[in-house]
């Protein structure tokens, strides 16, 4: 029925974690054990409401325990649906699908000491992550920067689990990560950045100038990679319609403006949903959900973030 | 790896290397002197063991980057140090120079064997057994296991 093979689970538990998120403990529906997964891992959750909602979160929950998975929701200000739907009508009880865990953010097996850097919401992917290294006994900081006390996610949780190894910065206190943390890490240090982009590329930019080696700097992206200098281009329909694509639209938005029946549902890149086939033409691929291999064959584009390096795109719609 | 090249942009280098590799390393240190870069020389003498060097490396900061220019037969020995403190292959340079010779030792008899030809399986010299030369490099023997070739 979905683009993947999904799971049936149901909301176990709701909690408030602050005004702005919320922690929800999913298990599979007939009690049996969740897929294992690793560090840094998401699922995709499929929710039915009118239309067909996808959304990515990171698992939260203890890598060891499979009995269920937890994710934490972040209510978007610009919530297309996803955020508002988990907040405003989940129930304890609800049933929805998930897909399996698959992880595009996963811990280092060579570094002999790991870096987080998290903004906001950005500290989701970091949980299980440290919970892993933790179990393992291998050694990690945390440095994770909130607007303030009260709008920090798993405030208490860190400070109970991990004592010793976070450091807070609060902007309301005028706190800030500064990059020049990034000149105290020890050689064989992994640096892992997860928030809002402007935040991870400006760390990225600053760990790629001390001399960082790019395999030593992970990061993860909620919103896709924006290209910086984007360029308008043409997409011709099997029936021969011609659509323009302007500089400042997506290929999605220029075929849903059209009155094309274009699927989607992420807009982010993430979910695979509005996968349309190329028969011509270069793509630029921004999506963070295709493999190397399916990028590198050019067949397929995700319309919602991806764009055109030629002129003309011929897609098979 | 024969030359070394400069690589730019790197918070700060560290050359290693004994009385005769540090010619091989001259161009590079010019040229980081020139960059106004900070920089650090290791000297090695014949048949030191690494932990001073380890000491040192253990001190660098992520964005170091580490030059090595040393006989092959004391290249590994390093190589080994480096790796295990957290250096990897895009953050280090070995130069090796001199003889070829790869050093063995025997998985029966630990007798000592210099091959140059590596793919090549060896007799071993001191109890005769056919030796194949193996990835499995040994600090303390400061030479590579030769398992037994043929069983
Ligand atoms: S809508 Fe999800 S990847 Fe495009
Ligand atoms: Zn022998």
């Amino acid at each position: 029925m979905y683009k993947e093979k999904t799971i049936p689970v149901y909301v176990k538990a709701i909690e408030q974690e602050n005004e702005f998120i919320r922690r929800f403990t999913l298990a599979s529906v007939n009690e049996e054990l969740l897929p294992k997964f690793s560090g840094g891992a998401h699922i995709s959750t499929y929710i039915e409401h009118g239309e067909l909602l996808v959304r990515q979160y990171s698992l939260t929950s203890n890598p060891d325990d499979t009995k269920h998975y937890q994710i934490a929701v972040r209510l978007s200000d610009t919530s297309r649906g996803g955020s508002r739907y988990w907040h405003e009508k989940m129930k304890v009880g609800d049933q929805l699908q998930i897909s399996y865990p698959k992880n595009h953010f996963p811990l280092s097996f060579k570094a002999k000491h790991h870096v987080f850097y998290a903004a906001g919401i950005g500290i989701t992917p970091f949980l299980s992550m440290m919970n892993e290294l933790h179990s393992r006994g291998s050694s990690f900081e945390l440095y994770y920067a909130s607007k303030t006390e009260e709008a920090c996610a798993f405030y208490d949780f860190l400070q109970e689990h991990y004592p010793n190894q976070y450091r807070f910065y609060f902007s309301n206190k005028r706190e800030r990560i500064n990059s020049s943390s990034l000149e105290e890490h020890p050689i064989g240090t992994h640096v892992y950045f997860c928030g809002p982009e402007s935040f991870i590329s400006d760390l990225t930019e600053s760990a790629y100038q001390l001399g960082y080696p790019p395999s030593a700097v992970h990061t993860e992206r909620f919103t896709p990679p924006q290209p910086k200098d984007m360029q308008p281009f043409n997409v011709q329909l099997k029936d021969g319609t011609l659509v323009e694509v302007a500089r400042d639209q997506t290929l999605l938005e220029a075929l849903l403006n059209k009155g094309i029946k274009a699927p989607y549902s992420c807009r982010v890149g993430r979910c695979g949903t509005c996968e349309l086939q190329v028969v011509e033409g270069e793509i630029a691929h921004y999506d963070s959900f295709f493999s190397e291999d399916q990028k590198q064959s050019q067949s397929r584009i995700l319309t919602c973030v991806s764009r055109s390096k030629s002129a003309m795109l011929v897609l098979d719609v | 790896m024969t030359e070394a090249v400069f690589v730019p942009g790197k918070r700060k280098y560290v050359f290693c290397s004994d009385q005769e590799g540090i010619k091989l390393l001259f161009n590079v240190i010019e040229q980081v002197k020139e960059e106004g870069r900070p920089y650090e020389i290791f000297k090695i003498v014949e048949n030191q063991d690494c932990l001073e060097l380890g000491e040192l490396l253990k001190k660098q900061k992520m964005g170091t980057h580490l030059y090595v220019a040393l006989p092959y037969a004391e290249l590994e020995k390093v190589r080994k140090t480096a790796e295990e403190i957290g250096f990897t292959e895009e953050e280090t340079q070995y130069i090796g120079y001199g003889n070829k010779v790869k050093r063995i030792f025997c998985c029966r008899c630990h007798g000592m064997n210099e091959t140059a030809d590596v793919q090549a399986d060896i007799l071993c010299s001191q109890c005769g057994l056919e030796l194949s030369i193996s990835d499995h490099y040994s600090v303390f023997h400061n030479a590579f296991l030769g398992f037994v070739a043929k069983l």
